[in-house]
Parts: C-alpha cells; sequence; structure tokens
C-alpha cells in the first residue's frame, strides 16, 4: 500500500479547496491541508512536511508568485515541489507540454480534477493504479 | 560725466519761488528736480510722462490749496502712486494729520533744514523702489507656480495616453489565447503596473483638486476594520521582515470576524491613506516591536496607527507638511501631507504625537457613516424618496399594463427604472413591428412609443395601431410618443397620426407618471381582448432573450454533493458583496470577485456561471456599470433557479 502522500494547497478561494480536498482525500491517496493565507505558506510548510504544495496564481494579497518566493527563501522549504494552478494555462497547453511551462509545473484551472491529480503523481514519481 | 543710472525726478511745488529755490539748491545734485507754482501747473507736470517720483507740496497756495492738490493726484491712477511730502509753516498737529489721511507720506516744517529734506527724500524714494521691487518679485513668483502646475498638469495628462496601451493591449493580445503560461502571466503584470500607475497619476490629480479644494467627494459607506485588515495583509512581508507584528484592536478589544467599523468617505483615498500611513509605520517601527491598528467610534469614527519608534525631533513640527521626509531615502515626501489632505476633503482630520518612550501614533478621525447598522446605498435612498413622491398617486388607481417601445435597450433599461413600481406591470418592444404585433395579442393601459425605430417607425407603428382600433372597435389606447425633436411640425405629425400624448426625451419620470394618471382619470378600461393573454410577469428586455428551464439545469459530479449547499451558500454572499462594491463605483473590487466567483463555479462544473463572471471581470476592468449589471442580473436570476442533476460524467 502506498504511503498517504501529504498536499498543502493555497488558494483564495475557500469553496475551491474544499472541492479539491475533498476530491483527492476520497482517492484514499492523498491528505490535503488547505489555506486561504499565503502569507502563511512557509509556517505551514514547517508544519505539514507536504511532499508537494499547490498554489492557485491569481491571488488578492499574496499571490502564487509571492508564495514561491517566500518558499524559496527558507532551507526546510524551497526544495519542495510547487504546482501553480492558473485559469490562463489552457487545458490543451498542459496536455501538450504535460504541464511543464517555462520551467515550472503548471496546471489548468479548467483541467478536470483527475487530470490535476494525475499531474501531481507525475510530480511525485508515482503512478496510480488503474 | 553723466551718471549713468537715472536720476530721480522730485516736483517741488510752492506759491513762494524763493521757497522753490530753496529746496531746489538742497537737491540738485543728487536729483532732477522740475517746479510748478501753482496746484494747476502741478497736477499738469505731475501727470506728464516720465511722472516724478516725488512731490514736495506747498499746503498754503492761493487757488487750489496742497490739501485739494494732493487729493486729486491720489484720484487720479496716473499720479496715485507717487509719494507726496507736504511743506508747510502750518504745523498743528490736525493739519498734519488731515494731510496723512489725504493721504501724503510725510510731513516737512517750514522754514525747512536742508539736511533734513535731503534725508527724508532719500528715505521715501528708497521706500518706493523697495515697494516697486517687491511687487514685481510677487508677480514672478506667482507666474513661476502657474507655470509649474501647467507643467504638471501637463505631465500627468501626457502620461496617462501612454498608459492606454500599456492596459488595453494585452488583454487583447490574452484574449487571442496565444500566449499562455509565463508568458501570459508577464502581460498581466504589465497590465497590472499599468493599473498602479494610473491609480497613481489619478491620486495625484486629486491631490491637486483638494489642494485647490476643488475636490467633488462622492461619499459612501467605507468599512476602515476591513481596509485595515486588507492592508495589514498586503503588508504581512514587509512587517515579517523585520519580525514586526501587526494587531488590529477595536474599542480596545481584538477585532472579531464578523465586526465592521463604517465612515463616510470614498474607497480609494482611504484606501490610498491608510496604506502610507501603515507602511510609513512598518517602516518606522523597530525591529521585533508590534504596529497597532485601533480603531473606535464615539462621535467620529477614530483610526489611531502606532509604531514604537519616535519621530525625528527635527521634523516633529513639519511632519504633515508637503515635502516633509526625515531624509528616507526614495521617500516623496508627499505621504503624511496626501494623508492630511484626504482626511480633511473627507471631512475628518489627522493628529500625531510622539515621543521617545511611548512612541508614535498618528490618529484620523473620520465621519460616521450615518445609517451605521444597516448597509443603505445613496442610489437606493435617492429612488426611495422620489417613489414617496410620485408614487403615492399610483395607490389609488388599479394596476396599469404599460407598454414601452425603443430600439435601444439602454433607453428601455432607463424606462423600467423610472416605471419601477408594483402597480406598473412593463411591457417591452424594440421597434414598432414588435410593439404592433404585442397589441394584437394584449391590452395596454398606456403605451410610451419611440419615434425613430428600425422594421418600423413610431408614426407607422401609431397608424397601423389606430387602424387596428376601428377594424376591431377597440377602445382606443393612449399612445404617448417619446422624441428627440421639440418642433411644432414632429408634433403636429405626431398628433395627425394618432399619438395623444408627446414627451422630450429623456422623458422624465413625473412626466411618465403624469401620463399613467392622466389615462386613468379618463377612465380607460383595459379589455380582455385576447383569450391568450401573456402572464403579467415583469420581462427582462429583449436583449437579454429568454431563457428556458432546461437552461438552468447543470449536471454536476455526484461526489461533490455534500459541498453543494455550502458552496452556493458560500457564493451568494460573494456575489452581494459584489453588488455592494458596484453600488460603491469599487470596479476594482468588482473586478476580484467576478474572477474569484469566475474560478469558483467552472471548478465545480458551473460553466455557464463561470461565463457570466468573466464577463463581469472584463467589464470592471473598462467600468462598463451597465453591462456589470446586466450582468450581475442574470447571475443572480441563475442561481435563484439553478436544478442541480447528480450525474457522473464519462
Amino acid at each position: 500500500m502506498d504511503e498517504i502522500k501529504k498536499i498543502l494547497w493555497v488558494d483564495d478561494d475557500d469553496t475551491v479547496l474544499d472541492i479539491f480536498k475533498l476530491k483527492l482525500e476520497k482517492t484514499g491517496r492523498f491528505s490535503v491541508t488547505t489555506t486561504t493565507d499565503g502569507s502563511r505558506i512557509v509556517t505551514l510548510a514547517k508544519e505539514v512536511t507536504p511532499d508537494v504544495i499547490v498554489t492557485d496564481i491569481k491571488m488578492p494579497f499574496i499571490d502564487g508568485a509571492d508564495v514561491a518566493n517566500l518558499l524559496k527563501k527558507s532551507e526546510d522549504t524551497k526544495n519542495i515541489p510547487l504546482l501553480f494552478l492558473s485559469s490562463l494555462v489552457s487545458k490543451q497547453e498542459m496536455d501538450a507540454t504535460g504541464g511543464f511551462i517555462g520551467g515550472r509545473h503548471m496546471a489548468s484551472k479548467a483541467a478536470s480534477v483527475e487530470e490535476i491529480i494525475a499531474k501531481i503523481d507525475s510530480m511525485l514519481g508515482t503512478k496510480q493504479e488503474a | 560725466m553723466d551718471n549713468t543710472e537715472e536720476k530721480k525726478k522730485i516736483l517741488i511745488v510752492d506759491d513762494t519761488s524763493e521757497n522753490i529755490q530753496i529746496l531746489v539748491e538742497v537737491l540738485k545734485d543728487k536729483y532732477t528736480t522740475i517746479v510748478a507754482i501753482n496746484g494747476e501747473r502741478a497736477l499738469r507736470l505731475a501727470a506728464k510722462d516720465p511722472v516724478p517720483d516725488l512731490i514736495l507740496l506747498d499746503v498754503m497756495m492761493p487757488g487750489m490749496d496742497g490739501y485739494e492738490v494732493c487729493a486729486r493726484l491720489k484720484a487720479d491712477e496716473k499720479t496715485r502712486e507717487i509719494p507726496v511730502i507736504f511743506v508747510t509753516a502750518k504745523s498743528e498737529t490736525e493739519d498734519e494729520l488731515k494731510g496723512f489721511e489725504l493721504g501724503a507720506v510725510d510731513y516737512i516744517a517750514k522754514p525747512v533744514s536742508p539736511p533734513l529734506v535731503k534725508a527724508r527724500a532719500r528715505a521715501h524714494l528708497a521706500l518706493k523702489d523697495a515697494k516697486e521691487e517687491l511687487a514685481r518679485q510677487n508677480e514672478e513668483l506667482r507666474e513661476a507656480v502657474r507655470l509649474r502646475e501647467d507643467v504638471e498638469n501637463i505631465t500627468r495628462h501626457d502620461l496617462k495616453a501612454p498608459l492606454n496601451s500599456i492596459i488595453g493591449l494585452p488583454q487583447i493580445i490574452l484574449q487571442e489565447g496565444i500566449i499562455t503560461g509565463e508568458y501570459a502571466e508577464h502581460l498581466k503584470v504589465i497590465e497590472e503596473s499599468g493599473y498602479r500607475m494610473l491609480r497613481m497619476i489619478n491620486l495625484s490629480l486629486d491631490l491637486f483638486k483638494m489642494e485647490r479644494g476643488m475636490y467633488q467627494l462622492e461619499p459612501a459607506s467605507v468599512d476602515v476594520l476591513k481596509m485595515i485588515r486588507k492592508i495589514f495583509s498586503e503588508n504581512k512581508g514587509l512587517a515579517a521582515s523585520k519580525n514586526v507584528d501587526l494587531e488590529i484592536t477595536i474599542h480596545g478589544y481584538p477585532s472579531q470576524e464578523h465586526e465592521k467599523l463604517l465612515v463616510q468617505g470614498e474607497e480609494l483615498l482611504c484606501y490610498s491613506m491608510f496604506s502610507n500611513l501603515i507602511k510609513n509605520a512598518i517602516e518606522a517601527s523597530p525591529q521585533g516591536k508590534t504596529v497597532y491598528a485601533h480603531l473606535s467610534s464615539a462621535e467620529h469614527g477614530y483610526i489611531s496607527i502606532h509604531n514604537s519608534g519616535a519621530v525625528p525631533e527635527r521634523i516633529r513640527s513639519t511632519f504633515f507638511e508637503k515635502y516633509a521626509t526625515a531624509g528616507k531615502s526614495g521617500g516623496t515626501g508627499l505621504g503624511t501631507y496626501s494623508a492630511k489632505l484626504i482626511a480633511g476633503t473627507q471631512g475628518g482630520s489627522i493628529s500625531m504625537e510622539t515621543s521617545e518612550d511611548k512612541g508614535t501614533t498618528i490618529t484620523v478621525t473620520l465621519p460616521l457613516r450615518v445609517h451605521a447598522e444597516v448597509y443603505k446605498d445613496r442610489a437606493s435612498d435617492d429612488t426611495e424618496q422620489h417613489k414617496q413622491k410620485l408614487f403615492p398617486a399610483l395607490e389609488n388607481i388599479s394596476e396599469q399594463k404599460i407598454l414601452l417601445v425603443d430600439d435601444d435597450p439602454f433607453n428601455l433599461k432607463i424606462l423600467e427604472k423610472h416605471l419601477n413600481h408594483p402597480k406598473l406591470i412593463l411591457s417591452f418592444a424594440e421597434n414598432g413591428k414588435v410593439a404592433h404585433e404585442k397589441y394584437c395579442e394584449a391590452s395596454y393601459n398606456v403605451i410610451f412609443m419611440d419615434m425613430e425605430m428600425p422594421v418600423m417607425n413610431g408614426l407607422e407603428a401609431v397608424r397601423a395601431i389606430r387602424e387596428q382600433e376601428q377594424s376591431e372597435k377597440r377602445k382606443s389606447v393612449p399612445i404617448i410618443a417619446l422624441s428627440g425633436h421639440d418642433d411644432d411640425t414632429a408634433r403636429q405629425k405626431c398628433a395627425e397620426a394618432g399619438f395623444t400624448g408627446y414627451l422630450m426625451k429623456p422623458a422624465k419620470q413625473e412626466d411618465l407618471i403624469r401620463e399613467i394618471l392622466k389615462a386613468n382619470a379618463t377612465g380607460i378600461d383595459v379589455e380582455e381582448h385576447s383569450p391568450a393573454l401573456p402572464s403579467p410577469a415583469k420581462q427582462a428586455a429583449p436583449s437579454q432573450g429568454e431563457t428556458q428551464d432546461t437552461d438552468y439545469l447543470v449536471r454536476i459530479d455526484p461526489d461533490l454533493e455534500e459541498l453543494i449547499p455550502s458552496f452556493l451558500k458560500k457564493k451568494g454572499t460573494d456575489i452581494s458583496e459584489l453588488q455592494i462594491a458596484l453600488d460603491n463605483n469599487n470596479f476594482e473590487e468588482v473586478r476580484l470577485l467576478g474572477h474569484k466567483l469566475k474560478g469558483g463555479f467552472s471548478v465545480y462544473g458551473f460553466n455557464v456561471m463561470s461565463g457570466i463572471c468573466a464577463n463581469i471581470e472584463n467589464f470592471a476592468k473598462v467600468k462598463n456599470r451597465f453591462e456589470i449589471e446586466e450582468h450581475l442580473n442574470q447571475l443572480k436570476v441563475f442561481i435563484k433557479n439553478v436544478r442541480i442533476e447528480y450525474v457522473k460524467s464519462p
């Protein structure tokens, strides 16, 4: 049995967080911690020690770029794989590039939850059981 | 050799030539002298160019005496400014006073003492020079200020023009959908930087107007507690880098989620002011200390920003003045000055207290929002009042079916707003033909019709309707023309075609209501004409189109069922907030909420609603209020009527 992977998820919209947490945890393979406050990312990351951090890009106060920068500054967090969610990335682009754009892992907000899970799996190097 | 400097010219007036001789002797070395032996000649000489720089005037003269000469000199604009010294044997105090009252600058007693005359002449001439110099410098200064203001204005104007491209083009490029990912993010940053610049320029323009008392304040309700929270959030990084904590208290206690502090003012101005003050406080705060925002309300709203640092002594007295900095590199010196202007413009005030042991507290007072507990925006206040005035009359009549005909949906919208009353059942038609068709199917109490319409215009439509009435023996319905012209020929034509009334566009609400009341007074009944009478539900403007039941059906993944109730509830709250932001003219907030809603709806599978929110987001960028309202209404309708089917997607 694969170990449960820990995900830390940042989005300004808590309803979006609800849906991803629900769906990911339903697979039985993930444990999801969510937050709407990007500024707490480093503290939370140290607490939770996630395997992957997922962040929305367009957020009002602290945006995805800020989150990335905050994480980069701390030794404990700078190497955690980071996935950006963006409504600007189209599904076609995501499929074409495998979600690796400009040196960053990106996923389209328009993609289905399943596709996002697949992306996370590929980032972790885990394969989803068919 | 001549002295290159022009000698000053002195006019000596005395009826006795001996006296003149004495004065000329005394003064001729240093000055050019001209003489007059009576008043009339004196006046003539004084007015002749170049006018003298000083006049020595005898009082006792036959004919016109010295006093009268002086009075006349002062009455003439050309000679008014020439200093006059009375020279006379008369030396009673009252005579002296009279001389001064008439405008003389000095008094010399006869017999004259030559050194005294010289000294007095020199003194008064120097004074005159000094006055002229001062006036000249003042004018130059005024000119310089005017010039600087013009330059500033032009700069602002010129700065704004290129911003149109910086803001507009990224959006156009992104819409093509070719640029994505990181480069798209770059474009977004460019666009947002453009907006930020625009805001700064507009703020400086606003400050300019505020300085001159020309700023038009549009006060609305501002929740300063929410705003301070937001600003704290935005500055968390800055604070964290100095290990500074940020705390908010309200009435002495830590703030709770649901609390508000509503003041009267403008959202953007307050944001700018508090943002400045808080950033300053964080920058001035010593490491590891806390910056506080203490909020309270009594007869005003009080917002105090406190940090443990002290203001340097040398700038304490000029703290709120323009360009007062403590040598902070990169500081514009305008932060506290603009805060003071903004506080004042909104009817509030600002003050600062500082000391080494107590730190620095800057307190802003702002007027409280009048109905603080219940949020009411000004627009609805106005319409409420308006309704009180006109609508009582409508209470006494029966339900009225009104048909509004205009090809411009915007005009229809305005008419709809004017006639927003439960007793008025409105129907719409976008041209004469549709109006005629509707008339065939139903009956109306009053028809308001635009003149210029495609397919069938006002005149044609009214003729068609009257013909119909005749052939079917129906009672005549009052049809009121809404015309852009106000000439007799137009009115004549309308009357001949069959219009019963004529209103100039834009029609005032009272005129519309009056026509409705008039129609009712003549006791025109609505006949039940056709069995298939359309239900008296308020229809949307034609441009929106009718939506069917199936349009509200959304298929959702059954896994999400448990999340849906709270999701819909939260979206409902977001939509209310959007309405509030729109009412407050806060287009930035509308855009953010639109964006958030777009994402949220999309992820859950409400694609139609997501699309509506995407439109709201885009229209907020260009501040298109009308479109935002339209879409917001669509959204509200949708969320009210939505039906969910839980179906697993293949």
